[in-house]
């Protein structure tokens, strides 16, 4: 169940953007060490030259014309939003550029 | 008309006696939301067409329930998760606009696993469902309020996401019929993303022409998903649908162990229906299916950690209060981690790591080599058999707080479902019998892509031969 050091937990979350309390952590490293363990039975499958499945079924993919046409308005847009200035139209963020 | 008619008499009435029994039904858990004023609205223009007009509805009053991954205008969808808490959907869903085009009358949004992640609804941020046969015992997920308002006579159908098996393997431990259409048979536009080459929108009914039907409403190549094609249409099947000649595979070596002896004794006895009714079995290999769990739960994880990315606080959803961060990253872990449940934090970092520099090879490369190996294990099978039959699932409905600890126990629940979704095929769970306890047990067939009309033939065939099943009581 060291498959996982706390760091490598934390590295992780961070590429997903999660915080994790302490137990969360040990909870999580002990589960994904056990899901991994299992899954690695799938590297005793042959698989030199097999392709990999991108699109399962044929036929899909096409792409309608790019068309400009009747959408959301800024209102309905907005309407979701925590935090949104309507008058202005945009939504709002902690300060990004000059922070 | 054909004698399988689904439309009631009154639309209006009919809209009225299901809010009303989702009222009674509130014991289960199963609902989150109502949607009166629309309903209401809906089924009163429909009782105003002239007869001629509501004759060519094909779905003309029908009270329909939709799992709250689906987004219906003006109503609240959370897809079970505190995340999705506030958010109002500003539009609809492509199949719900069909459903409405078609005369059905959406009455309420269905409790299911937080972003349709887990097989027992115990992961709803809502509270788990409880399984109309047995209230202590869990529905199955992730679709499993769906499965239980139909199951309890709440509404005569209701529409779920299927990624590894949540519109068949509820509908199996719930005792009615859900069906998983052929991936690109049914537009996601308006679904909440969870895996995205997996997910599949369909139906969950009480019988099979029911269920054919309403996919034959909700099918069909929409502009706004581009993963959906112009397939051939597909029938439902008529009054009469012969077994005779029915060429069904079996898989025995993925049925020797780990089966439950109630399952694998009720699933003996709809084979053994089938072959009275002049069907023939044919052993078949499917040496790939034992990998399907690690391959599923690798592919995924992979495309949740990237669809949940949009979760970020901004455009929609919670956002941690103002003292919980200190710049624009912070916000985001901040409002993530608060919004989302355990199961939805362990499936994203499971799917973080293994898209990650250094595992992608390993892990999700894999994954999609081993995927394509299993599809080519069902195109061999389909060339000498028509469906291939197996249980939906391993048990019958286990109890609530049974596994919720184990995450892997937990996914091994998904053996014989997610292969389905793997390779795209259209499958189907069908009530077979009844387990020791008096819980039901489900058949599932599966066909070749886009050959509904011979999944549902052989599926209404085995129904007709089984005769009636019984409600919860």
């Amino acid at each position: 169940m060291s498959r996982f050091s706390p760091d490598e937990i934390d590295r992780v979350a961070a590429l997903a953007q999660l915080r994790l309390s302490d137990e969360l952590r040990d909870r999580l490293a002990a589960d994904l060490a056990q899901i991994l363990d299992y899954v690695d039975r799938l590297q005793a499958v042959p698989t030199d030259g097999v392709p990999l499945t991108s699109h399962i079924v044929e036929g899909a993919g096409d792409l309608r014309p790019d068309q400009p046409r009747p959408s959301l308005s800024v209102h309905e847009a907005l309407a979701n939003a925590t935090d949104a200035n309507e008058k202005a139209g945009l939504f709002r963020v902690p300060r990004v550029i000059g922070a | 008309m054909s004698a399988l008619d689904m439309r009631p008499a009154g639309a209006l009435a009919a809209t009225e006696a299901a809010l009303a029994a989702v009222t009674a039904a509130a014991p289960l858990n199963a609902v989150l939301a109502t949607t009166e004023a629309r309903a209401r609205a809906r089924a009163a223009a429909i009782d105003a067409l002239p007869a001629a007009e509501r004759e060519a509805l094909p779905l003309a009053g029908v009270p329909i329930a939709l799992k709250d991954n689906i987004c219906a205008r003006g109503t609240r969808t959370t897809a079970g998760s505190r995340i999705l808490e506030q958010f109002v959907a500003p539009y609809d869903a492509t199949v719900v606009e069909r459903l409405d085009a078609a005369g059905a009358v959406i009455v309420a949004k269905c409790n299911c696993d937080e972003f349709a992640m887990g097989s027992s609804n115990e992961n709803s941020a809502y509270g788990a469902v409880r399984n109309p046969w047995a209230h202590d015992r869990t529905p199955g997920g992730s679709s499993g309020g769906s499965a239980a308002v139909v199951a309890a006579g709440v509404v005569p159908v209701a529409l779920g996401s299927d990624t590894g098996g949540s519109i068949r393997q509820p509908a199996s431990f719930c005792g009615i019929v859900g069906l998983k259409p052929t991936y690109g048979r049914v537009s996601r536009y308006g679904l909440i993303a969870y895996g995205s080459s997996l997910d599949q929108i369909g139906p969950l009914t009480r019988t099979v022409r029911e269920a054919g039907h309403v996919l034959a409403a909700i099918a069909g190549p929409d502009p706004r998903d581009a993963t959906t094609v112009h397939a051939p249409a597909f029938e439902v099947p008529g009054p009469e649908a012969p077994l005779q000649g029915l060429r069904v595979g079996v898989p025995r070596a993925l049925l020797a162990s780990g089966v439950d002896d109630d399952v694998r004794h009720a699933v003996e006895q709809a084979l053994a229906t089938m072959v009275a009714g002049g069907a023939v079995l044919h052993d078949i290999e499917l040496p790939h299916a034992e990998y399907a769990i690690p391959t599923y739960y690798l592919v995924a994880t992979a495309e949740a950690s990237a669809n949940l990315a949009r979760y970020d606080g901004v455009r929609f959803g919670h956002r941690a209060p103002a003292g919980d961060y200190d710049d624009l990253a912070s916000m985001y872990a901040a409002s993530r981690s608060q919004g989302f449940g355990a199961e939805v934090v362990r499936r994203i970092l499971l799917g973080t790591y293994v898209l990650s520099a250094g595992y992608y090879d390993a892990y999700y490369r894999k994954a999609q080599q081993v995927r394509t190996l299993i599809t080519r294990d069902y195109e061999r099978a389909f060339a000498s058999v028509d469906v291939v039959a197996m249980p939906t699932a391993p048990t019958t409905a286990f109890r609530l707080g049974e596994k919720v600890e184990d995450p892997l126990q937990m996914y091994l629940a998904d053996v014989f479902t997610v292969s389905a979704n793997l390779s795209g095929l259209p499958a189907i769970s069908v009530p077979c019998g009844r387990d020791g306890a008096g819980l039901p047990v489900g058949l599932q067939l599966t066909a070749a892509a886009f050959a509904e009309t011979m999944l549902l033939r052989a599926a209404a065939a085995y129904e007709d031969a089984r005769g009636a099943f019984p409600s919860p009581a």
